[in-house]
Protein backbone atom coordinates (compact mmCIF):
# COMPACT_ATOMS: atom_id res chain seq x y z
CA UNK A 1 0.00 0.00 0.00
CA UNK A 2 1.26 3.48 -0.81
CA UNK A 3 2.46 5.67 2.03
CA UNK A 4 -0.48 8.05 1.74
CA UNK A 5 -2.93 5.26 2.57
CA UNK A 6 -0.97 4.16 5.62
CA UNK A 7 -1.24 5.38 9.18
CA UNK A 8 2.10 6.41 10.62
CA UNK A 9 3.34 7.53 13.99
CA UNK A 10 1.10 10.16 15.65
CA UNK A 11 -1.15 10.10 12.62
CA UNK A 12 -4.16 11.15 14.68
CA UNK A 13 -2.68 14.65 14.29
CA UNK A 14 0.31 14.44 11.94
CA UNK A 15 -0.87 13.31 8.52
CA UNK A 16 2.43 13.18 6.67
CA UNK A 17 6.07 14.23 6.64
CA UNK A 18 7.94 15.54 3.63
CA UNK A 19 11.64 16.23 3.13
CA UNK A 20 12.74 18.31 0.18
CA UNK A 21 16.28 19.00 -1.02
CA UNK A 22 16.90 21.65 -3.67
CA UNK A 23 19.88 20.83 -5.89
CA UNK A 24 21.42 22.24 -9.05
CA UNK A 25 24.02 20.96 -11.46
CA UNK A 26 27.01 23.20 -11.98
CA UNK A 27 27.21 22.60 -15.73
CA UNK A 28 23.83 24.22 -16.43
CA UNK A 29 22.54 27.70 -15.81
CA UNK A 30 19.72 27.89 -13.28
CA UNK A 31 16.13 27.75 -14.38
CA UNK A 32 16.83 26.51 -17.89
CA UNK A 33 14.14 27.01 -20.51
CA UNK A 34 15.89 26.59 -23.86
CA UNK A 35 15.15 23.27 -25.56
CA UNK A 36 18.75 22.22 -26.00
CA UNK A 37 19.73 22.52 -22.34
CA UNK A 38 16.43 21.02 -21.19
CA UNK A 39 16.99 17.99 -23.41
CA UNK A 40 20.54 17.62 -22.21
CA UNK A 41 19.47 17.73 -18.57
CA UNK A 42 16.63 15.28 -19.18
CA UNK A 43 18.86 12.82 -21.02
CA UNK A 44 21.40 12.99 -18.24
CA UNK A 45 18.85 12.26 -15.53
CA UNK A 46 17.09 9.60 -17.57
CA UNK A 47 20.34 7.71 -18.14
CA UNK A 48 21.13 7.91 -14.48
CA UNK A 49 17.78 6.67 -13.23
CA UNK A 50 18.96 3.03 -13.40
CA UNK A 51 22.15 3.85 -11.54
CA UNK A 52 20.33 5.75 -8.83
CA UNK A 53 18.09 2.77 -8.14
CA UNK A 54 15.18 2.88 -5.65
CA UNK A 55 12.90 1.79 -8.50
CA UNK A 56 12.81 5.32 -9.84
CA UNK A 57 11.29 5.80 -13.26
CA UNK A 58 11.59 8.79 -15.51
CA UNK A 59 8.56 10.60 -16.98
CA UNK A 60 8.26 13.83 -18.92
CA UNK A 61 5.37 16.04 -17.84
CA UNK A 62 4.29 16.61 -21.43
CA UNK A 63 3.94 12.86 -21.97
CA UNK A 64 1.51 12.51 -19.09
CA UNK A 65 -2.22 13.21 -19.37
CA UNK A 66 -3.76 16.04 -17.36
CA UNK A 67 -5.62 13.83 -14.93
CA UNK A 68 -2.45 11.93 -14.02
CA UNK A 69 -0.59 15.17 -13.48
CA UNK A 70 -3.38 16.63 -11.36
CA UNK A 71 -3.62 13.42 -9.34
CA UNK A 72 0.06 13.88 -8.45
CA UNK A 73 -0.63 17.49 -7.45
CA UNK A 74 -3.53 16.35 -5.26
CA UNK A 75 -1.24 13.89 -3.50
CA UNK A 76 1.19 16.78 -2.94
CA UNK A 77 3.87 14.90 -4.88
CA UNK A 78 4.46 17.75 -7.32
CA UNK A 79 3.71 21.45 -7.03
CA UNK A 80 0.75 22.90 -8.96
CA UNK A 81 3.08 25.54 -10.38
CA UNK A 82 5.32 22.79 -11.77
CA UNK A 83 2.43 20.85 -13.32
CA UNK A 84 0.82 23.89 -14.90
CA UNK A 85 3.65 26.17 -15.94
CA UNK A 86 6.51 23.81 -16.59
CA UNK A 87 4.72 21.28 -18.72
CA UNK A 88 7.12 21.64 -21.62
CA UNK A 89 10.35 21.58 -19.64
CA UNK A 90 9.63 19.57 -16.51
CA UNK A 91 9.98 15.88 -15.79
CA UNK A 92 9.91 13.61 -12.76
CA UNK A 93 11.61 10.57 -11.30
CA UNK A 94 9.14 8.58 -9.25
CA UNK A 95 8.98 5.08 -7.73
CA UNK A 96 5.97 2.76 -7.51
CA UNK A 97 5.47 3.44 -3.81
CA UNK A 98 5.43 7.14 -4.64
CA UNK A 99 7.37 7.92 -1.48
CA UNK A 100 10.17 9.31 -3.63
CA UNK A 101 9.44 11.93 -6.24
CA UNK A 102 12.15 14.07 -7.78
CA UNK A 103 10.98 17.10 -9.74
CA UNK A 104 13.37 17.88 -12.57
CA UNK A 105 13.65 21.43 -13.82
CA UNK A 106 11.30 22.95 -11.28
CA UNK A 107 12.71 26.16 -9.85
CA UNK A 108 15.91 24.20 -9.29
CA UNK A 109 17.31 21.46 -11.52
CA UNK A 110 16.45 18.83 -8.95
CA UNK A 111 13.94 18.92 -6.15
CA UNK A 112 14.49 15.67 -4.30
CA UNK A 113 11.43 14.81 -2.24
CA UNK A 114 10.84 11.95 0.16
CA UNK A 115 7.49 11.39 1.86
CA UNK A 116 6.21 9.34 4.71
CA UNK A 117 2.91 8.94 6.51
CA UNK A 118 2.56 10.29 10.03
CA UNK A 119 5.27 12.11 11.94
CA UNK A 120 8.63 10.64 11.00
CA UNK A 121 11.26 13.26 10.30
CA UNK A 122 14.34 11.14 11.12
CA UNK A 123 13.75 8.23 8.76
CA UNK A 124 12.46 10.43 5.98
CA UNK A 125 15.46 12.72 6.24
CA UNK A 126 17.84 9.77 6.31
CA UNK A 127 16.38 8.34 3.14
CA UNK A 128 16.60 11.76 1.46
CA UNK A 129 20.25 12.12 2.48
CA UNK A 130 21.04 8.62 1.24
CA UNK A 131 19.38 9.36 -2.08
CA UNK A 132 21.14 12.71 -2.32
CA UNK A 133 24.55 11.15 -1.66
CA UNK A 134 23.87 8.57 -4.36
CA UNK A 135 22.90 11.21 -6.91
CA UNK A 136 25.85 13.35 -5.94
CA UNK A 137 28.20 10.49 -6.76
CA UNK A 138 27.10 10.76 -10.39
CA UNK A 139 26.58 14.47 -10.86
CA UNK A 140 28.42 17.69 -10.14
CA UNK A 141 26.25 19.73 -7.83
CA UNK A 142 26.53 23.50 -7.79
CA UNK A 143 27.96 24.35 -4.42
CA UNK A 144 30.38 26.54 -2.58
CA UNK A 145 32.24 26.34 0.71
CA UNK A 146 30.60 29.51 1.95
CA UNK A 147 27.03 29.02 0.81
CA UNK A 148 26.66 25.26 0.64
CA UNK A 149 24.25 23.99 -2.03
CA UNK A 150 23.50 26.81 -4.44
CA UNK A 151 19.90 27.37 -5.46
CA UNK A 152 18.05 29.57 -7.88
CA UNK A 153 16.32 31.47 -5.09
CA UNK A 154 18.37 32.78 -2.14
CA UNK A 155 15.70 31.59 0.27
CA UNK A 156 16.72 27.96 -0.31
CA UNK A 157 20.50 28.24 -0.38
CA UNK A 158 22.72 26.39 2.10
CA UNK A 159 21.20 23.05 2.99
CA UNK A 160 18.47 23.41 0.36
CA UNK A 161 16.40 21.53 2.92
CA UNK A 162 12.73 22.03 3.62
CA UNK A 163 11.17 19.82 6.27
CA UNK A 164 7.37 19.91 6.31
CA UNK A 165 4.77 18.17 8.39
CA UNK A 166 1.09 18.18 7.50
CA UNK A 167 -1.09 18.55 10.58
CA UNK A 168 -4.80 18.01 11.23
CA UNK A 169 -5.86 20.47 13.93
CA UNK A 170 -9.67 20.41 14.17
CA UNK A 171 -9.88 20.65 17.95
CA UNK A 172 -7.59 23.68 18.16
CA UNK A 173 -9.81 25.35 15.59
CA UNK A 174 -13.08 24.33 17.19
CA UNK A 175 -11.92 25.63 20.56
CA UNK A 176 -10.67 28.82 18.86
CA UNK A 177 -7.13 28.31 20.10
CA UNK A 178 -5.51 27.93 16.73
CA UNK A 179 -4.55 31.61 16.40
CA UNK A 180 -2.75 31.52 19.72
CA UNK A 181 -0.77 28.48 18.71
CA UNK A 182 0.07 29.90 15.30
CA UNK A 183 1.22 33.20 16.81
CA UNK A 184 3.40 31.46 19.33
CA UNK A 185 5.22 29.23 16.90
CA UNK A 186 5.99 31.80 14.21
CA UNK A 187 8.55 33.16 16.65
CA UNK A 188 10.57 29.99 16.24
CA UNK A 189 11.64 30.35 12.63
CA UNK A 190 8.91 28.17 11.15
CA UNK A 191 6.26 28.78 8.56
CA UNK A 192 2.76 27.53 9.06
CA UNK A 193 0.07 27.77 6.47
CA UNK A 194 -3.43 26.52 6.04
CA UNK A 195 -3.89 23.99 3.31
CA UNK A 196 -6.84 24.54 0.94
CA UNK A 197 -9.22 27.44 0.74
CA UNK A 198 -7.20 30.13 2.45
CA UNK A 199 -9.47 32.75 0.96
CA UNK A 200 -12.84 31.08 1.16
CA UNK A 201 -14.97 30.79 4.25
CA UNK A 202 -14.53 27.04 4.29
CA UNK A 203 -10.94 27.12 5.44
CA UNK A 204 -9.83 23.69 6.46
CA UNK A 205 -8.33 22.09 9.53
CA UNK A 206 -5.17 21.09 7.67
CA UNK A 207 -1.99 23.02 8.29
CA UNK A 208 1.50 22.61 6.99
CA UNK A 209 4.47 23.51 9.12
CA UNK A 210 7.95 23.94 7.66
CA UNK A 211 11.32 25.54 8.37
CA UNK A 212 12.09 29.06 7.17
CA UNK A 213 15.87 29.12 7.29
CA UNK A 214 18.11 26.95 5.15
CA UNK A 215 21.47 28.66 5.56
CA UNK A 216 23.73 28.83 8.60
CA UNK A 217 21.88 25.97 10.28
CA UNK A 218 22.67 22.28 9.89
CA UNK A 219 20.23 19.69 8.55
CA UNK A 220 20.08 18.09 11.98
CA UNK A 221 19.19 21.36 13.69
CA UNK A 222 16.52 22.17 11.11
CA UNK A 223 15.00 18.74 11.65
CA UNK A 224 15.24 19.08 15.42
CA UNK A 225 13.50 22.47 15.43
CA UNK A 226 10.59 21.24 13.37
CA UNK A 227 10.39 18.10 15.46
CA UNK A 228 10.19 19.97 18.76
CA UNK A 229 7.65 22.49 17.51
CA UNK A 230 5.51 19.80 15.90
CA UNK A 231 5.54 17.80 19.13
CA UNK A 232 4.32 20.87 20.99
CA UNK A 233 1.48 21.43 18.53
CA UNK A 234 0.48 17.75 18.68
CA UNK A 235 0.40 18.03 22.46
CA UNK A 236 -1.82 21.14 22.28
CA UNK A 237 -4.18 19.56 19.76
CA UNK A 238 -4.57 16.45 21.91
CA UNK A 239 -5.27 18.61 24.96
CA UNK A 240 -7.96 20.47 23.01
CA UNK A 241 -9.47 17.13 21.95
CA UNK A 242 -9.64 16.02 25.57
CA UNK A 243 -11.50 19.21 26.33
CA UNK A 244 -13.95 18.65 23.46
CA UNK A 245 -14.67 15.07 24.44
CA UNK A 246 -15.85 16.22 27.88
CA UNK A 247 -19.06 17.24 26.19
CA UNK A 248 -19.27 13.88 24.53
CA UNK A 249 -22.85 14.03 23.32
CA UNK A 250 -22.31 17.30 21.50
CA UNK A 251 -19.19 16.05 19.73
CA UNK A 252 -20.69 12.64 18.94
CA UNK A 253 -23.71 14.37 17.46
CA UNK A 254 -21.52 16.54 15.24
CA UNK A 255 -19.44 13.58 14.07
CA UNK A 256 -22.49 11.48 13.20
CA UNK A 257 -24.28 14.36 11.47
CA UNK A 258 -21.27 14.88 9.20
CA UNK A 259 -20.98 11.15 8.66
CA UNK A 260 -24.66 11.00 7.84
CA UNK A 261 -24.33 13.52 5.04
CA UNK A 262 -21.27 11.78 3.61
CA UNK A 263 -23.00 8.41 3.66
CA UNK A 264 -26.37 9.48 2.36
CA UNK A 265 -25.76 12.33 -0.04
CA UNK A 266 -26.53 11.82 -3.71
CA UNK A 267 -24.11 14.43 -5.00
CA UNK A 268 -21.31 16.30 -3.30
CA UNK A 269 -18.40 18.62 -4.11
CA UNK A 270 -14.83 17.85 -3.09
CA UNK A 271 -14.61 20.88 -0.81
CA UNK A 272 -17.74 19.81 1.08
CA UNK A 273 -16.27 16.34 1.52
CA UNK A 274 -13.11 17.88 2.96
CA UNK A 275 -15.10 19.89 5.46
CA UNK A 276 -17.31 17.02 6.61
CA UNK A 277 -14.49 14.53 6.63
CA UNK A 278 -12.39 16.62 8.99
CA UNK A 279 -14.89 16.13 11.81
CA UNK A 280 -15.42 12.48 10.87
CA UNK A 281 -11.65 11.95 11.07
CA UNK A 282 -11.63 13.59 14.47
CA UNK A 283 -14.40 11.21 15.56
CA UNK A 284 -12.48 8.24 14.17
CA UNK A 285 -9.26 9.24 15.93
CA UNK A 286 -11.14 9.65 19.21
CA UNK A 287 -12.93 6.33 18.77
CA UNK A 288 -16.43 7.85 18.79
CA UNK A 289 -17.50 6.36 15.49
CA UNK A 290 -17.50 2.62 14.90
CA UNK A 291 -18.35 2.66 11.21
CA UNK A 292 -15.04 4.18 10.18
CA UNK A 293 -11.40 3.09 10.14
CA UNK A 294 -8.19 5.05 9.55
CA UNK A 295 -7.82 3.48 6.13
CA UNK A 296 -11.35 4.45 5.10
CA UNK A 297 -10.74 8.04 6.19
CA UNK A 298 -7.52 8.22 4.15
CA UNK A 299 -9.21 6.65 1.14
CA UNK A 300 -12.06 9.13 1.36
CA UNK A 301 -9.64 12.06 1.53
CA UNK A 302 -7.76 10.85 -1.53
CA UNK A 303 -10.39 9.40 -3.83
CA UNK A 304 -12.83 12.29 -3.50
CA UNK A 305 -10.37 14.79 -4.97
CA UNK A 306 -11.32 15.53 -8.57
CA UNK A 307 -8.41 13.91 -10.42
CA UNK A 308 -7.99 10.97 -8.07
CA UNK A 309 -11.72 10.28 -8.22
CA UNK A 310 -11.41 9.86 -11.97
CA UNK A 311 -8.26 7.76 -11.54
CA UNK A 312 -10.14 5.55 -9.06
CA UNK A 313 -13.06 5.10 -11.44
CA UNK A 314 -10.77 4.80 -14.44
CA UNK A 315 -12.93 7.14 -16.47
CA UNK A 316 -13.26 10.84 -17.20
CA UNK A 317 -16.30 12.78 -15.97
CA UNK A 318 -17.60 16.34 -16.20
CA UNK A 319 -17.82 18.37 -13.02
CA UNK A 320 -21.53 17.72 -12.35
CA UNK A 321 -21.23 14.02 -13.10
CA UNK A 322 -18.25 13.91 -10.80
CA UNK A 323 -20.32 15.17 -7.86
CA UNK A 324 -22.74 12.28 -8.37
CA UNK A 325 -19.95 9.72 -8.84
CA UNK A 326 -18.19 11.10 -5.78
CA UNK A 327 -21.22 10.38 -3.62
CA UNK A 328 -21.28 6.81 -4.96
CA UNK A 329 -17.58 6.28 -4.29
CA UNK A 330 -17.95 7.56 -0.73
CA UNK A 331 -20.73 5.07 -0.05
CA UNK A 332 -18.66 2.30 -1.57
CA UNK A 333 -15.63 3.09 0.60
CA UNK A 334 -17.69 3.45 3.79
CA UNK A 335 -19.34 0.08 3.15
CA UNK A 336 -16.05 -1.73 2.46
CA UNK A 337 -15.56 -4.67 4.76
CA UNK B 1 -24.83 37.56 0.33
CA UNK B 2 -26.25 35.72 -2.65
CA UNK B 3 -24.69 35.62 -6.08
CA UNK B 4 -25.82 38.58 -8.18
CA UNK B 5 -25.90 36.49 -11.32
CA UNK B 6 -27.91 33.39 -10.37
CA UNK B 7 -29.29 34.59 -7.04
CA UNK B 8 -29.12 31.05 -5.70
CA UNK B 9 -25.69 30.38 -4.26
CA UNK B 10 -23.64 32.16 -1.66
CA UNK B 11 -21.38 34.72 -3.34
CA UNK B 12 -17.72 34.22 -2.62
CA UNK B 13 -16.06 35.93 -5.54
CA UNK B 14 -15.85 39.68 -5.66
CA UNK B 15 -15.21 40.96 -9.16
CA UNK B 16 -14.24 44.58 -9.68
CA UNK B 17 -13.90 46.14 -13.08
CA UNK B 18 -12.63 49.66 -13.65
CA UNK B 19 -13.20 51.08 -17.12
CA UNK B 20 -12.37 54.73 -17.76
CA UNK B 21 -12.56 55.43 -14.08
CA UNK B 22 -16.01 53.87 -13.68
CA UNK B 23 -15.91 51.25 -11.04
CA UNK B 24 -18.25 48.29 -11.35
CA UNK B 25 -18.45 45.67 -8.69
CA UNK B 26 -20.31 42.37 -8.67
CA UNK B 27 -20.51 39.54 -6.20
CA UNK B 28 -20.67 36.08 -7.73
CA UNK B 29 -20.75 32.50 -6.63
CA UNK B 30 -17.95 30.20 -7.68
CA UNK B 31 -19.99 28.51 -10.39
CA UNK B 32 -21.11 31.73 -12.05
CA UNK B 33 -17.63 33.17 -11.90
CA UNK B 34 -16.45 30.06 -13.70
CA UNK B 35 -19.19 30.40 -16.31
CA UNK B 36 -18.27 34.02 -16.85
CA UNK B 37 -14.65 33.05 -17.22
CA UNK B 38 -13.29 35.09 -14.37
CA UNK B 39 -12.31 32.23 -12.17
CA UNK B 40 -8.94 31.77 -13.76
CA UNK B 41 -7.47 34.70 -11.90
CA UNK B 42 -6.01 32.41 -9.27
CA UNK B 43 -7.41 34.15 -6.23
CA UNK B 44 -5.72 31.75 -3.92
CA UNK B 45 -2.33 32.01 -5.53
CA UNK B 46 0.35 32.82 -3.00
CA UNK B 47 2.24 36.07 -3.37
CA UNK B 48 4.92 35.68 -5.96
CA UNK B 49 8.08 35.90 -4.00
CA UNK B 50 10.25 37.25 -6.77
CA UNK B 51 8.43 40.55 -7.30
CA UNK B 52 8.22 41.11 -3.61
CA UNK B 53 11.85 40.21 -3.29
CA UNK B 54 13.06 43.01 -5.53
CA UNK B 55 11.10 45.55 -3.50
CA UNK B 56 12.49 44.14 -0.34
CA UNK B 57 16.04 44.45 -1.63
CA UNK B 58 15.56 47.98 -2.82
CA UNK B 59 14.14 49.00 0.50
CA UNK B 60 16.99 47.29 2.14
CA UNK B 61 19.54 49.15 0.09
CA UNK B 62 17.81 52.48 0.58
CA UNK B 63 17.40 52.09 4.29
CA UNK B 64 21.14 52.03 4.66
CA UNK B 65 22.03 54.66 7.16
CA UNK B 66 24.63 56.08 4.83
CA UNK B 67 22.56 56.39 1.68
CA UNK B 68 25.07 58.64 -0.08
CA UNK B 69 27.39 55.70 -0.34
CA UNK B 70 25.14 53.81 -2.70
CA UNK B 71 27.10 51.92 -5.29
CA UNK B 72 26.01 52.93 -8.72
CA UNK B 73 28.08 50.56 -10.79
CA UNK B 74 26.29 47.32 -11.55
CA UNK B 75 28.08 44.08 -10.94
CA UNK B 76 27.78 41.40 -13.60
CA UNK B 77 28.19 37.65 -13.43
CA UNK B 78 30.76 36.62 -16.03
CA UNK B 79 29.34 33.11 -16.44
CA UNK B 80 25.71 33.83 -17.26
CA UNK B 81 25.87 37.61 -17.81
CA UNK B 82 23.21 38.36 -15.25
CA UNK B 83 23.57 41.79 -13.66
CA UNK B 84 22.88 42.44 -10.02
CA UNK B 85 20.00 44.65 -11.03
CA UNK B 86 18.43 41.78 -12.96
CA UNK B 87 18.78 39.58 -9.92
CA UNK B 88 17.05 42.24 -7.84
CA UNK B 89 14.15 42.32 -10.25
CA UNK B 90 13.60 38.59 -10.45
CA UNK B 91 14.85 37.45 -7.07
CA UNK B 92 16.43 34.46 -8.79
CA UNK B 93 20.06 33.84 -9.59
CA UNK B 94 21.10 33.02 -13.15
CA UNK B 95 23.71 30.37 -12.39
CA UNK B 96 25.91 29.03 -9.61
CA UNK B 97 28.61 31.59 -10.28
CA UNK B 98 26.26 34.50 -9.50
CA UNK B 99 26.74 33.77 -5.80
CA UNK B 100 30.41 34.48 -6.22
CA UNK B 101 29.97 37.45 -8.50
CA UNK B 102 27.45 39.21 -6.25
CA UNK B 103 29.06 38.11 -3.04
CA UNK B 104 29.66 41.55 -1.57
CA UNK B 105 26.06 42.49 -2.13
CA UNK B 106 24.29 39.29 -1.21
CA UNK B 107 26.05 38.57 2.07
CA UNK B 108 24.01 41.13 3.99
CA UNK B 109 20.84 40.04 2.18
CA UNK B 110 21.38 36.40 3.07
CA UNK B 111 21.98 37.44 6.64
CA UNK B 112 18.66 39.22 6.61
CA UNK B 113 16.82 36.19 5.22
CA UNK B 114 18.51 33.40 7.14
CA UNK B 115 20.12 35.19 10.07
CA UNK B 116 23.44 33.93 8.77
CA UNK B 117 25.39 33.97 5.54
CA UNK B 118 27.61 30.94 5.90
CA UNK B 119 26.72 27.31 5.35
CA UNK B 120 27.23 24.94 8.26
CA UNK B 121 25.40 21.82 7.09
CA UNK B 122 26.61 18.81 5.20
CA UNK B 123 28.33 19.08 1.89
CA UNK B 124 28.09 15.39 0.97
CA UNK B 125 30.62 13.21 -0.75
CA UNK B 126 31.93 15.46 -3.40
CA UNK B 127 32.64 13.93 -6.76
CA UNK B 128 36.33 14.22 -7.43
CA UNK B 129 36.27 16.62 -10.30
CA UNK B 130 33.61 18.84 -8.79
CA UNK B 131 34.82 22.35 -8.75
CA UNK B 132 34.06 24.08 -5.52
CA UNK B 133 34.91 27.65 -6.03
CA UNK B 134 36.81 29.31 -3.27
CA UNK B 135 35.35 32.66 -2.74
CA UNK B 136 37.37 34.50 -0.24
CA UNK B 137 35.97 37.93 -0.27
CA UNK B 138 38.84 39.87 1.17
CA UNK B 139 41.20 38.18 -1.23
CA UNK B 140 39.04 39.11 -4.15
CA UNK B 141 38.76 42.71 -3.14
CA UNK B 142 42.48 42.84 -2.59
CA UNK B 143 43.09 41.40 -6.01
CA UNK B 144 40.81 43.97 -7.46
CA UNK B 145 42.71 46.61 -5.57
CA UNK B 146 45.86 45.78 -7.44
CA UNK B 147 44.15 46.15 -10.74
CA UNK B 148 42.45 49.38 -9.89
CA UNK B 149 43.83 52.28 -11.85
CA UNK B 150 41.54 55.22 -11.54
CA UNK B 151 40.84 57.13 -8.38
CA UNK B 152 37.14 56.78 -8.99
CA UNK B 153 37.30 52.99 -8.98
CA UNK B 154 39.28 52.99 -5.82
CA UNK B 155 36.72 55.20 -4.13
CA UNK B 156 33.95 52.93 -5.28
CA UNK B 157 35.70 49.95 -3.82
CA UNK B 158 36.37 51.64 -0.52
CA UNK B 159 32.71 52.51 -0.23
CA UNK B 160 31.80 48.90 -0.90
CA UNK B 161 34.22 47.81 1.79
CA UNK B 162 32.76 50.34 4.18
CA UNK B 163 29.29 49.07 3.53
CA UNK B 164 30.40 45.54 4.29
CA UNK B 165 32.12 46.67 7.47
CA UNK B 166 28.95 48.40 8.66
CA UNK B 167 26.79 45.42 7.86
CA UNK B 168 29.16 43.12 9.67
CA UNK B 169 29.31 45.55 12.57
CA UNK B 170 33.07 46.02 12.33
CA UNK B 171 32.87 49.67 13.33
CA UNK B 172 36.57 50.20 13.90
CA UNK B 173 37.31 49.11 10.35
CA UNK B 174 34.42 51.26 9.20
CA UNK B 175 35.88 54.34 10.84
CA UNK B 176 39.26 53.75 9.19
CA UNK B 177 37.61 53.26 5.83
CA UNK B 178 35.51 56.38 6.29
CA UNK B 179 38.67 58.41 6.96
CA UNK B 180 40.32 56.98 3.90
CA UNK B 181 37.32 57.79 1.75
CA UNK B 182 37.42 61.36 3.01
CA UNK B 183 41.11 61.55 2.14
CA UNK B 184 40.48 60.19 -1.35
CA UNK B 185 37.62 62.54 -2.02
CA UNK B 186 39.72 65.61 -1.36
Amino acid sequence: MNWYLQSGKDSDVAISTRIRLARNLSEFKFNIKDKESVNKLEEKIKELSWNIGYGLKFFKLKDMDDITKMSLVEKNLISPEFALNRNEIGSILINDDENICIMINEEDHLRIQVFSSGFDIENTLNLAKELDTKIQSFLNYAMSNDYGYLTSCPTNVGTGLRVSVMLHLPALRKTKNIEKVLDAITNFGVNIRGIYGENSKSSSDMFQISNKKTLGISEEDIAKNIKIITEKIIEQERAARKFLIKDNLDLEDKVYRNFGILKNCRKISSSEVRELLSTVKLGTDLGIIDEMTDLKVLKLYLYTKPANLQKYLGEQYEELERDVKRAEVIKQIINEK
Amino acid sequence: MLCENCGKNEANVQYTEVINGNKKQVFLCEECSKKLGIDNMKFEFPIDFSSFFGDFLEDFENSDFMPTLDIKKDIKCDKCNMTFEEFMNTGKFGCDHCYDAFKVKIDPILKKIHGSNRHVGRIGNIKENTKIFKSNNEEKINNQENKIQTKEDKLEMLKEKLKMAIKEERYEDAAKLRDEIKKQEK
